[in-house]
């Protein structure tokens, strides 16, 4: 019943040092954004996503902005990728979004390319332009082809 | 001599259902008295410092050397596929998505469940429990239901730590000793965690542990026979139970949700 | 009720007071052993009764069923106008309110300070400030005769203090009705004075119902308005004195064997070689 403010100074530093790990662990190493209430969500839409997958990474110019939320398959059996970015950052009604792969066997990821548009997306939009995922094996197999027998075309 | 052993078999299996309804009406008082006032803030801090800080120590160290442990072994293996960058990634994962949450609830029960049935077992013993009741304190109030919420909220906390030391541990002798690049040793971590799958079944996991294990030790300690012998039974007890179950509710876990 | 032919006299007597605790009919068993076999007694309003029998006898026992920590096979115990043995977890709860307990061992909380398990069940039960618990807890510690305590832990008092420290917390609460099991167990013979005259003293300051067990038949015999006394799992009560010259077999072995029968006191001088402390007769 009595009080000793020594233990409960150390029971309080102990919870705040525990939920610091778990921050650590969740924020820094698993990657959970807040993006804050006025998270923007895009859509793009993909003849081809490669390995591409939920929780992927976002990047304008190499630097991480958001992730990617869902991928769903619409009517016309092309891929519909949601993205979650920073709600304070303005995305130009032109611009395009790609699927590269980093380094030669690394994750997929998206990347945005701002146009020049005076106008912004807003959630919900969809981003006009994308560049599908390029295949590698496929790559490789159209080169082989080519190589091999040209009377095809 | 056919029909003894079936006797027996009948009494075995009488006694192991008047038990495990026993230990579900316990559970039952125990939840109630959680959410009955007043709310024992004091006691709850309490036995926070009772099982949390006192078993820091014991749970850093031992996170710190399992990580060290992953680091050397990960790295051996690595090494053969020319793969020494994922070493981050083998250490993280191994760490949250098992070692950590049930390493730590075998600590936990080792070093405060059985100090808590110990306790319990003690002052059922010396008639502490009938004290309280005398003074129109229900002692599930006020002893047994803060130390279960105490470990249900600590054991998160402490996997947790555990697992920071650990990933720590990886880190000197991965990058220190062996030379691996720090930067890669990070990015393997930061690439192959997930905050819904690894790290919220981490805390899910240290949470059912945390349940298991505080309501075990309570029970123990409660339903002790008032003597040394019975203190002692209930705390090998405490310490058996806790630590198969935690086993095997680990794996129904992981082979239910893949965490 | 099992009554001798001065027992329906003895009867007669308690009835003079009113009952403060009537026990009907009680049966326990504890696997094969009976402890109680259709017990019936009644313990006077704001007297001392001293509840006698062998070890084993559920004497114990008997403090416990009536505190409601106990539940009986059969039969009734009334505390004033209320049934004990039928009450819920809850009802049990708030009813030992009215009932104050001193353990054999303290039974204090050895996580706690004298002074925090002294002023326990005021801070559960009661609205007072911290000036007034620490007053109060402090009144009860002179009523007790405990100083210096406050600051210490259960585990470093004495026996004498320790039972003090009982005392004080059974009857903090200002029950009704004390219960006391064995004050008397571990002490020494100067202790053993001392702890009798606070109880005696307790129960003349506030008026309190003493249900006590002992086997310590000096003191019985010095404090006790009633003796209830257990035998075969029943009770014979009676006023001391008429315990104490009835000619029951079984009390009158009990009471030699006790070195406490004024009937043979002759005899047992002579046996024991040790000549008999002057306080054992007053």
């Amino acid at each position: 019943m009595s009080k000793s403010p020594v233990r409960d100074l150390i029971v309080g530093l102990f919870v705040i040092a525990g939920f610091t790990a778990i921050a650590y662990l969740s924020v820094s190493l698993g990657g959970l954004t807040y993006t804050g209430p006025g998270g923007l969500f895009l859509t793009a839409k993909f003849d081809e996503i490669g390995g591409l997958a939920p929780r992927a990474q976002v990047v304008v110019g190499g630097v991480k902005v958001g992730q990617v939320t869902a991928i769903d398959l619409d009517e016309d059996y092309r891929a519909e990728v949601t993205l979650e970015v920073n709600g304070n950052l303005a995305v130009p009604e032109d611009s395009s979004a790609s699927i590269l792969t980093a380094g030669v066997l690394g994750d997929q990821y998206i990347a945005l390319e701002p146009g020049g548009s005076d106008a912004m997306l807003q959630t919900g939009d969809e981003v006009p332009y994308t560049q599908s995922a390029i295949i590698l094996e496929r790559l490789i197999g159209k080169l082989v082809q080519n190589f091999g027998g040209g009377d095809d075309e | 001599m056919f029909r003894s052993h079936v006797e027996k078999l009948g009494g075995r299996t009488i006694a192991g259902i008047s038990r495990l309804g026993q230990f579900t009406t316990f559970a039952g008082v125990l939840l109630d008295c959680l959410i009955t006032r007043p709310f024992r803030g004091r006691r709850l801090i309490d036995e926070v410092y009772t099982i949390g800080v006192l078993s820091l120590v014991i749970v850093c160290i031992s996170g710190g050397a399992v990580g060290m442990v992953l680091g050397l072994q990960g790295y051996t293996v690595l090494t053969r596929f020319g793969a020494e960058e994922a070493l981050g990634s083998f250490v993280g994962l191994t760490l949250i998505r098992e070692l950590g949450p049930v390493l730590t609830a075998l600590l936990v029960t080792g070093r405060a469940g059985s100090a808590i049935a110990a306790e319990i077992g003690a002052m059922v013993a010396t008639e502490q429990l009938d004290g309280l009741r005398m003074m129109s304190i229900d002692p599930t109030h006020y002893v047994a239901a803060p130390k279960a919420a105490a470990m249900v909220l600590t054991m998160p906390l402490l996997s947790a730590l555990f697992i920071v030391c650990g990933i720590g541990g990886g880190y000197v002798v991965g990058v220190q000793f062996l030379g691996i690049d720090p930067g890669s040793y990070l990015k393997g971590l930061e690439g192959s965690i997930k905050f819904s799958d690894d790290v919220m079944g981490s805390i899910t996991k240290s949470l059912v542990f945390g349940i298991l294990v505080g309501m075990i030790s309570t029970y123990r300690g409660y339903t002790s026979a008032p003597n040394a012998a019975g203190v002692s039974a209930a705390t090998t007890g405490t310490v058996v139970v806790a630590s198969v179950l935690t086993l095997i509710v680990d794996y129904i876990i992981t082979a239910l949700w893949g965490v | 009720m099992s009554m001798t032919e001065d027992g329906t006299s003895l009867r007669r007597n308690t009835e003079e007071v009113p009952a403060h605790v009537d026990i009907l009919n009680l049966r326990l068993h504890f696997g094969d052993r009976t402890v109680f076999d259709g017990l019936s007694c009644r313990f006077p309003q704001g007297k001392i009764t001293v509840i006698l029998g062998a070890s084993g006898g559920g004497k114990s026992t008997l403090l416990r069923t009536i505190a409601c920590l106990q539940q009986p096979d059969w039969g009734d115990i009334w505390v004033g106008d209320k049934e004990v043995t039928s009450m819920h977890r809850h009802q049990a709860q708030q009813f030992r309110r009215r009932i104050g307990m001193m353990f054999q061992g303290g039974a204090l909380l050895d996580s706690l300070t004298v002074y925090d398990n002294v002023s326990l069940p005021l801070r559960e039960h009661t609205k007072m400030t911290e000036d007034e618990i620490r007053e109060t807890v402090q009144h009860q510690f002179t009523a007790v005769g405990l100083k210096n305590v406050d600051q210490l832990l259960p585990g470093q008092l004495s026996g004498g203090m320790m039972k003090r420290a009982a005392l004080a917390r059974a009857m903090i609460l200002e029950p009704e009705i004390l219960l006391c099991d064995e004050p008397f167990s571990g002490l020494d013979p100067l202790a053993v004075r001392l702890i009798e005259n606070l109880i005696v003293e307790t129960n003349q300051r506030t008026g309190v119902t003493i249900l006590m067990t002992s086997h310590h038949m000096g003191s019985t015999m010095r404090m006790a308005d009633q003796v209830v006394f257990l035998v075969g799992g029943a009770a014979i009560c009676g006023p001391t004195k008429e315990i104490q010259t009835s000619v029951d077999p079984r009390i009158r072995s009990f009471l030699r064997a006790s070195g406490a029968d004024p009937l043979s006191e002759e005899e047992l001088y002579l046996d024991s070689g040790f000549p008999r402390h002057e306080e054992e007769h007053s």
